[in-house]
Order: C-alpha cells, then structure tokens, then sequence
C-alpha cells in the first residue's frame, strides 16, 4: 500500500490526518464504495481529493448547491490544481461545448443534479474512466432526510448508467435510517460505511429559557457584549435578522451585520468575506448563510430562533469551533417559538386545494409542469398564491406527459406523509429543548451514538453557563482597526507596496 | 420623502407628465429592451435613469405610486395609471434634490449593460493586484461570475508586465479619474474596493458610514462608474482601465438591440424596410422600430426615404403646436392619411429629448 501520509503532505501539505479521513480513503482504495459521515468542519473534501490522486482517473463530484460547488473548486485551484471543471448553468454555450470536448483532460468534474438530467449530459460522461463518484451531502437524497431534493433522487439511476463506478456518498448528519435509504437509492448494498461520532466536544451546548422577545434582544445583547471572537446569530425570520442587527448597533457593537437571502448576491458576498477576514465579528443570518464558509475561529453560535431540526441545529452550531478550540452554542427559547419553524414547513409544500386547483388547470391547458414559461409560472404561482419553494414543487413532480390531473391523489399523499415527517422531526427536536437531561447525551441519543467519555464542559444541564463560558473561551489578540484616512492614501494602501505609501 | 428610489420614480413621473403610464417608469428602470421603453427615454429625456434598477419590482412601484397618492405629491390624469406631479411633489422633489443632486454623469442607456461587467472585473483585477503586490499568494476571489474570473486571468496572462509596475500604473489611472470626481463619489468607490487585508463595504455599511440614504449610494456609486467609463471612452491617457471594457466598446453600436444591428447592417447595404422583413423573417412593424431606435441613437441619421422633407415639416409644426409626445393626438392635428404613425415616430426620434 502507498504511503498515504506522504500524498497527504506532497499535495496538501498536512502532516497528519484528521479522523475518520484515513479510513476513508483506506476503504476507497481497497476498491468499496464508501458511505462517510464526517462532521462538519473536519476536511470532508479532503475525502475525494486525495484518492483522486492516486486513482488518476476523473472525479466526478455532484453538489446540491452552486455556491458551495464553487467553493469546493475555487479552494481546489487556490492549492494549485488546475485542472477543475464546475459544469453548471452559469456557462455559456460556448463554454459548455469547450469543456465538454476536453471533459477527458480534468481530473476534477463539479456537477450540479439538474445538469445530469440534461440530454447529452450522460452521454459524454460515458466516454469517460471515472475513477470515483462522488456525492455530497448525500443525505439530499433520502426523503427521510431534513434536507430533502427531488433531483437527487435519480442519481441512482445515472449511476447505474455509468457502469457503476466506485463511489463515495459523504454527509454531515444522517440518522441510522438516512444512511440506510442513501445505500438503498444509490444501489451500493455492499458499501462500507464509516460513520464518525456527531459529537463535537469542543462546543459546549447551551439552552437558555426567556420569556418575551424584549427579555431576547437583552440577552443576546449581553451575550455578544461578553463573548470575544466571532458569532453567528441564527433567525429564522430575514426582518428580524434585520431588526436585531439594528438593535446592536444602536446599543454599542459596531460590527456586526446582517446576511439572508433577500439580499443582492454582491452584498451577501461582501458580508461574507468580511466576516471570514475577521473585519466583521458578528453576523446575524439566516439558514441561507454557512455553507462554504469555511472559517475556524467562529467561538459561538446564538439561536435567537430554534431550528426545525435536529440535523440542522447541528450544523449551524457545528459551525463554531472548526480549529478545535473551546467554542460554546447557545440556544434562545421561549414558548411558542415552534410556531415559527411550524409554519415555515406548511410553506414548503402545495396544500390540498393548490394541487387539486394545479392540476386541474393544467390539464384544461394540456401542459406539463416541466414545459412551462416564465409567464406562465408567474400566471400560475399569482392564481394559486404559490410561493417559489411550492412552484417548483409542481415543475419537478408533473415531468411525464399523462394528464397531470391522474397524479392529484399521488401528490397529497406525498405533501401529507412530508408534512407529518417534518412535524415529528420538529417534535423531537422540541422534546430535546424540554428534557431534563444531558443535551449532548440527547443528541447522541438521536443519532443512536453512545457517549464515549463525559465533557468536562458539556452543557447547561450539566452545570455550564454563559457566564462560566467566558472564562473558557480562548483569548482573542485584538486587531488594529484599520481607519479610514484619505482616498489617495486608501488607494495606495490597496495597490502599492509598503515603500511607497507615504510618498504619495 | 426618505429615499432615493421614490425621488427617481417621482422624477419620472415629473418628466413624463402624465402621457405615459407608470408602468413606462416601471420598464425603463429596470431597462427593458423594447423599442416603446426605448423611444420612450428619448422622448422624456430619461435615458440617465434607464435600466439604472435592474432589480425593481411592480410591487416597488406600487407602492410608491401609493405612498404619494396619499402625501398628495401626485394627481390622477383622466388616463388610466398615468399621474402628474402636484406642486406639493414638485416642491419636495427639489428640495430633496438640493441637499442631494441628481448623478449628473448616469447614462444608463448608454452604459446599463457594460456597468456591472466593467466593475466586476476592475473589482476582481485591483483585489488580485492587491495581494500579488503584498506577496498574498492565496486569496479567495470576491467575484464569483466565471466570465468574470476568466477575463482577469487573461487579462493578466496578456500583460507580462511587472506586476508592481501594472499596480502602480492602474493606481495612476485611478487617482486621476477621481480626481475629476465629488469627494461623496470617491470615497463610496474606494470604500467599495476590495485589497489585501480588506474587503469592500456593502452600501447599506457605506450608508451609514457617511449618514447617507442607502439608495443614494448606490445610485452615487452608479454615476462615478459612468463617469469613469465616459472620461476613459475620450481621452486615451487610461490604456489599463479602457482595455477593461475594449470587448464592448468593438462591439459596434453596443446600446443598439442585437436584432437592430442586424437590421442597420441590411439598411446600410441598401435594402429598403419591406426587404428586409422578408429576408429577416419579420413583421415590417419590428423592422419600423429599429429603424426608430436606430435613429434614436444617432439623430444624424438620414431618414429622407422614410419622410419627405415637406412631411416632416407638418409633422414638427404638429408637434410644436400641441406641445405633446402623444402620436395619437399629434396624427389627428397633422390631419393627413397619407403620414403614418411611424413616420410621425421617426420624427420625434430625430427630434430627441428637445
């Protein structure tokens, strides 16, 4: 066997794995396919990057979303790998026919699902030796998933088609029963799964009960005052994102900002670099925010609202602590707040009477979900009050050519089984909110783990507190502010180099 | 008032006194490329603000319309959807505009298209720079648009030069472009920069850095990119940033629709308008608007064949003696079946915004 640690030190200049990534790609180059749940944070990518290597044959790597697909790319070439190849809508024609001529020549292929149901898509792939296929945040394609994506769910089939090369599914959190359905619906039955603990030790979890929306702004005010380094405050609601940020600023702490999905890409982009490069310390954000962001001193986490799940309560606060240092998640609750994410998920899905209405009135048409224009939709979503999330729902669902009015009992069923799925995920995570015991073991208790050793600095139940935290949390060496002096002598900053600046 | 946004679209209706719908104002924010929102921001001189909020909404719109509706700073005009300013309107508008003048370089007619792109790249070229400069090898490039990032890689592979030596001459350029500018204009763009150890601000940080309207930033940051564009578009001293957006500038006649060029191409070999429906496979209508986009950009434009000298005489005098935009009123003064609705647009084209 090839000396793994000296690949891992020639291309990427690690002496040392991180855990579970050895094992990994142990099981990938003993030929198995492999389905590998790894924490956030804890170098998934590093999972396909290095077999690539040694295999020598194209990557195929398919990603649920555009920006982290780039990302994932961007941080390949920043290493110096050139030949990385994102397929994705933002191509023109002409570039899409280029890099379909070259597909051979690069050893990485990004893919978004919706690309691989494009004709000649496949097609081309197949002239290809894929050495290792790759699927991310694979828990998309189960329905039992938090995360659920309908165009995930035929990659079963292309991999099929694709003669059914080695394959790597890779997930943050997946219960038992997700990881059960991904080798299911990928048809891997004999795959190896290393599953490492969800336990990040090096967050203490925190819950704090209040009593009114009023006693939360104080509190999160008093949090951000005492905690040093950088947070992310998590909404559910963009306005109040909004609102919080502004009721910060007002009250003495200058940088912070807020991100959500309302906003102008430039923007959002400008926030998120700003807080990775440490020129802003807090962020209040919706769930739209975290993905790809990879920075690792984030020392604390807030939930000013409660998530709608388990799954998802770990990865946002699996986003504070990447460097291993003492970081704490403080969960805000007060009565009444599952109202929030409650009705969040009755939007995600058509109710009864929008897909009997759709339906109908697409069959009186003679159109198909998948076929139709833009004005149509918008003719569409403005008569049945659709919002985005339920259009698509009908765009993805209605593909075939029979009458759409033949799958209305199909549907409900569906949206009724998605509801109630969606509701005792909530339910549970709620249930862990009110018991009176170890957050940490109830988290372990979701995912079936068993607690390996007990945590010095576990959670609230097990003594810990906002206050204690303090203490705990590393010191931050408190950076010069940079202020702003002249224009010219702010451009010379940017473009010159250190010997010039003051002659100017 | 307590925005830009609403002093623009009440600038609109101000300018468009009651002869066209809000709607019209509605299209030519967000710059839509028919030959009606075209003409229209000739005709009503609003070809700064064309296509200058790509992002803007009916529902924006609406409620703006409604906000001055109940301020009473617009009337209702006997036309459905169509308003003018009151004279409480008119006095808010140019009170507002007293303590923040209207961007007087903002030509989005003729610049909506490049602007992003020229920005995209200078952004993305001065950050890259930035740290080649500094010796930052590493850096995570702040626009994501692959064409973008594709331009700056090739602009840097086609440019061999020292790189400090590219620094220090973009940074020239620069200086001296701003140096034309208001000093509101140039500290918005600096602040808008991204370089080593920084990262540009959003205009809503902006905003309240200079205890400005977020909307007015934006719109101020606008016209010190048109500004630029226009400075470099006519003088040659900026060879780094003019070959920033050289691509555009070949293109031709880059403000006309792409259908309109090839419609120019087959009037300049000769072909009258009937011809070239056939050939183009197109209603003579289609083929009548380019034509008045057409001279709509370029007032110099000979449209002889399509108007005799003697119609086009009846038709100014028709004009200037209803003092209107309106075609329908306009035909019915001009009483002659023989001028046609778009002989009388052809006119008004060449007219411009006077």
């Amino acid at each position: 066997m090839m000396n793994l640690e000296h690949v891992l030190k020639e291309k990427f200049g690690f002496d040392k794995f991180r855990p579970g990534q050895k094992e990994v790609i142990e099981s990938l180059m003993s030929g198995c396919h492999t389905l590998a749940m790894l924490p956030t944070g804890s170098g998934k990518s590093l999972c396909y990057q290095l077999p690539a290597y040694l295999l020598n044959k194209t990557t195929l790597i398919v990603s649920p979303l555009l920006s982290l697909m780039q990302d994932q790319a961007d941080q390949l070439k920043m290493r110096g790998e050139k030949s990385v190849l994102t397929l994705n809508s933002f191509l023109t024609l002409n570039q899409k026919r280029e890099a379909f001529d070259r597909l051979h020549m690069y050893r990485f292929i990004f893919l978004s699902p919706e690309m691989l149901s494009l004709e000649g898509v496949i097609k081309s792939l197949k002239t290809l030796e894929i050495g290792l296929f790759v699927i991310d945040e694979a828990h998309c394609i189960s329905q039992w998933g938090y995360d659920f994506r309908p165009d995930y769910l035929n990659l079963g089939e292309v991999r099929r088609e694709l003669n059914n090369p080695l394959t790597l599914a890779l997930t943050a959190t997946a219960t038992k029963e997700v990881r059960k359905d991904i080798i299911g619906k990928l048809n891997i039955n004999q795959a190896k799964e290393t599953v490492s603990s969800v336990d990040r030790d090096n967050i203490a979890i925190l819950s704090e009960r209040l009593f009114s929306y009023e006693e939360k702004l104080f509190r999160v005010l008093e949090l951000v005052r005492k905690f040093t380094g950088s947070g992310i405050i998590y909404f559910s609601s963009k306005k109040v994102a909004e609102a919080v940020t502004g009721f910060l600023q007002e009250n003495g702490v200058d940088s912070v900002n807020f991100y959500h999905g309302g906003m102008d890409q430039d923007q959002r982009m400008l926030i998120q670099q700003q807080f990775i490069s440490g020129q802003l310390k807090i962020i209040c954000a919706t769930s739209a925010f975290g993905m790809g962001v990879n920075k690792s001193d984030v020392r604390y986490v807030i939930h000013f609202h409660m998530p709608s799940t388990m799954e998802s309560y770990l990865q946002e606060i699996g986003r504070a602590g990447r460097d291993r240092k003492q970081s704490v998640a403080v969960l805000l609750y007060s009565e009444g707040d599952e109202g929030l994410p409650l009705h969040l998920m009755e939007q995600q899905l058509p109710s009864d009477l929008q897909i009997e209405g759709v339906c109908s009135f697409l069959s009186e048409a003679q159109k198909i979900g998948a076929n139709l224009t833009l004005s149509e939709k918008e003719q569409l979503s403005q008569s049945f009050s659709l919002n985005d999330i339920q259009l698509r729902f009908f765009t993805q669902f209605l593909t075939g050519n029979q009458d759409p009015l033949q799958h209305v009992e199909e549907m409900k069923e569906y949206c009724q089984k998605r509801k109630s799925r969606n509701q005792e995920k909530l339910h549970k995570f709620l249930n862990w909110i009110y018991a009176q015991e170890c957050r940490r073991l109830g988290i372990l208790n979701y995912f079936d783990e068993k607690q390996q050793k007990l945590n010095p600095f576990c959670c609230d139940f097990c003594g810990m507190d906002a206050n204690k935290m303090i203490d705990l949390l590393p010191a931050v060496k408190v950076e010069q502010v940079n202020s702003y002096t002249t224009w010219k002598q702010e451009l010379a900053f940017i473009l010159l180099k250190k010997e010039n600046w003051d002659e100017k | 008032m307590n925005n830009y946004l609403q002093v623009i679209i009440l600038y609109a209706i101000k300018k468009f006194q009651g002869e066209r719908s809000i709607y019209a104002i509605y299209h030519m924010l967000q710059g839509k490329k028919s030959s009606q929102t075209i003409q229209d921001a000739h005709l009503f001189g609003l070809t700064n603000i064309f296509g200058t909020i790509p992002r803007f909404t009916r529902q924006q719109l609406n409620q703006n319309i409604q906000l001055f509706h109940e301020h009473n700073f617009i009337e209702i005009t006997d036309k459905t959807d169509a308003y003018i300013i009151s004279g409480q309107g008119g006095r808010k508008l140019t009170d507002y505009l007293k303590k923040n003048p209207f961007p007087t370089s903002l030509n989005g007619w003729k610049y909506q298209n490049i602007t992003p792109i020229f920005w995209g790249r200078l952004n993305l070229l001065i950050q890259t720079i930035s740290h080649i400069v500094h010796n930052e090898r590493r850096f995570y490039p702040i626009q994501r648009n692959p064409k973008i990032q594709c331009f700056v890689k090739e602009f840097l592979q086609n440019n061999r030069q020292d790189r400090g030596l590219i620094a220090q001459h973009l940074y020239e350029e620069l200086i001296s472009l701003l140096e034309l500018q208001s000093n509101l204009k140039r500290d918005i763009f600096i602040l808008k920069l991204t370089g080593v150890n920084r990262i540009g601000l959003t205009f809503e940080q902006i905003a309240k850095r200079k205890d400005v309207e977020e909307e007015y930033v934006r719109f101020t940051f606008l016209d010190s990119l048109h500004q630029m564009l226009a400075e470099i578009e006519q003088v040659t001293d900026y060879p780094i940033l003019a070959s920033l957006f050289s691509d555009w500038q070949r293109s031709g006649n880059p403000h006309l629709t792409h259908s309109t060029q090839t419609t120019l191409r087959y009037i300049q070999a000769g072909k009258t308008l009937f011809e070239i429906a056939e050939i183009r496979r197109l209603k003579v209508n289609t083929i009548e608007d380019h034509l008045v986009e057409i001279v709509l950009s370029d007032k110099s434009f000979p449209i002889a064949e399509y108007v005799s000298h003697e119609d086009e005489g009846e038709i100014i005098a028709a004009i200037k003696e209803l003092n209107t935009k309106q075609l329908k009123a306009i035909k019915q003064e001009v009483d002659n079946k023989q001028i046609s609705f778009f002989q009388i647009r052809l006119v008004l084209a060449k007219l411009g915004d006077g």
